[in-house]
């Protein structure tokens, strides 16, 4: 069944268009991510679900129900704020209750929700303390208690871990996580973070613009970019964008890179579009694609080996990546971990040719089939 | 050595002219209140005899009981009683009344916004800036219209109408601090304007009320132009019969009874301020929404 359809949706200010032609459909107990940089639309997409923002252009329905014209408190829908939003002079108790009060439950039956609630997020001693009383991460677990009391048949999450600190951040990430794996819920969640994105969605739909970009799983999106903005979006260090001249030739395409004095001529085993014969394009390898040591089972015609010069290695604990010049740009590359290459050193790396990707360097389009 | 000395006598006189200054204002602040005070406990032929400044001889309270019961205002020899009830039954509803209005005001102008508040809010904040004697004579045909010349809740009409400028002001102020993210979730959970506005909004708004009716209680207890022009002798407010005390012609002026009834009508307002005074200033710092 589905969760949540949202068709040809736009969103206008007046004049001014923050959205258009949005179209996206989700099982029931999906995890969707709208993820994108600031300012691209996705708080107004999700407080269109939510019934706070009109819905100026197309349908949206929730759970197979047509909202457009529904109050939020109509929609069976609960929201969680990137500002908590706790209502200050209640009591947590109060304010996780407060929902069931209106809708007229009674007290013995709310009561009880509270304390369901309170136990899963161990907020229990917490009750009877005003939000002012509370530590950045407790008003956060109240901000999901509130949501999480009414039982509702979709979560709406906006950018709710954004004030916390990395550890804390972390921490509940996971523990999100695990609440939608126990109560199965459909949610959309939104955040500019696309690591939150990766770790914790089902499907991810990447906005810019006001445009959807791609939607896909975690791995399509990861692996399969459509276009060279959701390739350099998605991604930790970012994809390496290199320069390269493309040259069909009798067995295939060959990429032309350079490095320093030398042009590296790269075979290419996808095709692209006859008309790019001649032409620079952008290839686009994560760095994990270009690599001091590949992993053992991989087959050896996957690499493309090189001699390369670092300008500078950068070991982060777990990993030890090293940069590199390619046509003028840095270039991120992976190296064996506790590698003890250094600045200037010559380094064999292998380049996954294969897996890169072709994008047009103006449009940013995918080229490669 | 010689160098840190100068510098320290050089703050040491900074501190002294600092403390003198202050001491001096405070002295000429609380100079009349004294005065006051010591002439309405003395027999009016001390003050006569002169000596303005000194302690009285035979302390009596005669004054007080006279101003408050007994004295001449205009031609009824009533005291100031009635007229202190009169003042209360205008300012009680006219500032509870004024403020409310201000908050919901305020409240719908923050967040529940439509097309052309901004029209609204600049059109009631002109009417702050309109001085009194121009709104007299549309005034007092309005309330011939309705009927309500000469009477208290026509003087509680007039303050209110008034105050909304102010008070509305005051409250859009407090309110556009509060984040928007707060209605949402409350409208999330199912409540509407006026449900928000009550459990939500007006709990978290102590400081900002108590300004309101600070400010709303002494503007409204001090009026005397609106409460001459507009009621009537049996419906006038403390200071118009305060006026009429003091400018009563018949016999000798009695200063002393003048003097307390002048004491009896600053009453209320000092109450007020020795009891929310300090939130009046934290109000008036702004800022602490947070509750
Ligand atoms: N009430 C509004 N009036 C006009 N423009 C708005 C309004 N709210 C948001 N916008 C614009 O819409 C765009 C998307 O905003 P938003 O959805 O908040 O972005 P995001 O949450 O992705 O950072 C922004 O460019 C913003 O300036
Ligand atoms: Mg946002």
């Amino acid at each position: 069944m589905t969760g949540l359809s949202i068709e040809s949706v736009g969103k206008l200010y007046g004049s001014v268009r923050v959205l258009q032609d949005i179209n996206i459909e989700i099982d029931e107990g999906d995890f969707l991510v709208l993820v994108g940089p600031s300012g691209c639309g996705k708080s107004t997409l999700l407080n269109m679900i939510a019934g706070l923002e009109d819905i100026s252009e197309g349908d949206i329905s929730i759970a197979g129900k047509l909202v457009n014209d529904l109050e939020p408190s109509e929609r069976n829908i609960a929201m969680v704020f990137q500002s908590y939003a706790l209502y200050p002079t209640m009591t947590v108790g109060g304010n996780i209750s407060f929902g069931l009060e209106i809708r007229r439950v009674p007290k013995a039956e709310r009561e009880a929700a509270v304390a369901r609630v309170a136990d899963l997020l161990q907020i229990g001693h917490l009750l009877d303390r005003k939000p002012s009383q509370l530590s950045g991460g407790q008003r956060q677990r109240v901000a999901m208690g509130r949501a999480l009391v009414r039982d509702p048949k979709l979560f709406l999450f906006d950018e709710p871990l954004s004030n916390l600190d990395a550890k804390l951040r972390v921490e509940m990430r996971t523990e999100i996580k695990k609440l939608h794996k126990k109560t199965g819920k459909t949610i959309v969640y939104v955040t500019h973070d696309q690591i939150e994105a990766m770790t914790m969605a089902t499907r991810i739909c990447v906005l810019e613009g006001g445009d959807i970009q791609q939607q896909g799983t975690p791995d399509e999106i990861y692996n399969n970019p459509t276009n060279a903005f959701v390739a350099g979006f998605m991604g930790s260090p970012p994809m390496n964008m290199i320069r390269a001249d493309a040259r069909k030739t009798s067995e295939g395409w060959a990429l032309s890179i350079r490095h320093g004095e030398e042009t590296i001529t790269l075979r290419y085993p996808k095709k692209l579009p006859d008309s790019y014969d001649n032409k620079v394009v952008t290839l686009g390898m994560r760095p994990e694609q270009i690599v001091e040591e590949y992993p053992r089972d991989a087959a050896e015609d996957a690499y493309f080996t090189t001699t390369c010069t670092l300008d500078l290695t950068e070991p982060t604990g777990a990993d030890t990546f090293g940069a590199m010049d390619i046509g003028g740009l840095e270039v991120i590359c992976k190296l064996k971990p506790g590698s003890k290459a250094d600045m200037g050193d010559k380094v064999d790396l292998h380049f996954e040719v294969g897996a890169a990707c072709i994008f047009d360097p103006e449009s940013g389009a995918r080229l490669d089939h | 050595m010689t160098r840190r000395k100068k510098f320290s006598t050089t703050a040491m006189i900074q501190k002294a002219a600092l403390y003198f200054s202050l001491l001096l204002f405070a002295f000429l602040f609380l100079m009349p209140m004294y005065v006051m005070l010591v002439n309405s406990v003395k027999p009016l032929e001390e003050i006569q005899a002169g000596g303005m400044m000194n302690l009285p001889w035979n302390w009596t309270l005669e004054p007080w009981l006279k101003a408050w019961s007994t004295a001449q205002i205009g031609v009824e020899p009533t005291g100031l009683r009635p007229y202190f009830w009169n003042s209360i039954l205008m300012v009680v509803p006219a500032v509870t009344v004024s403020t409310l209005l201000g908050a919901v005001n305020g409240y719908v102008l923050t967040h529940w916004t439509f097309r052309g508040h901004k029209i609204i809010f600049l059109m009631m904040l002109g009417a702050v800036f309109i001085p009194y004697q121009i709104a007299l004579i549309p005034m007092a045909r309005m309330l011939g219209v309705f009927g309500l010349a000469g009477t208290i809740l026509g003087l509680v009409v007039v303050h209110t109408l008034y105050g909304i400028g102010f008070t509305t002001l005051f409250f859009r102020n407090y309110y556009v601090a509060f984040p928007d993210d707060l209605m949402k979730a409350a409208k999330v959970d199912g409540a509407g304007l006026f449900r928000i506005f009550f459990r939500i909004i007006l709990p978290a708004s102590t400081p900002i009320i108590i300004v309101t009716v600070i400010w709303q209680f002494t503007n409204i207890w001090n009026d005397f132009l609106f409460g001459v022009s507009f009621a009537d002798f049996d419906s006038f407010p403390m200071t118009v019969a305060l006026n009429n005390l003091v400018n009563s012609s018949t016999g000798v002026k009695e200063y002393n009874v003048h003097f307390a009834g002048a004491f009896i009508a600053a009453v209320p307002t000092l109450l007020i301020y020795i009891f929310a005074g300090r939130y009046f200033v934290r109000g008036l710092m702004g800022g602490s929404v947070k509750g």
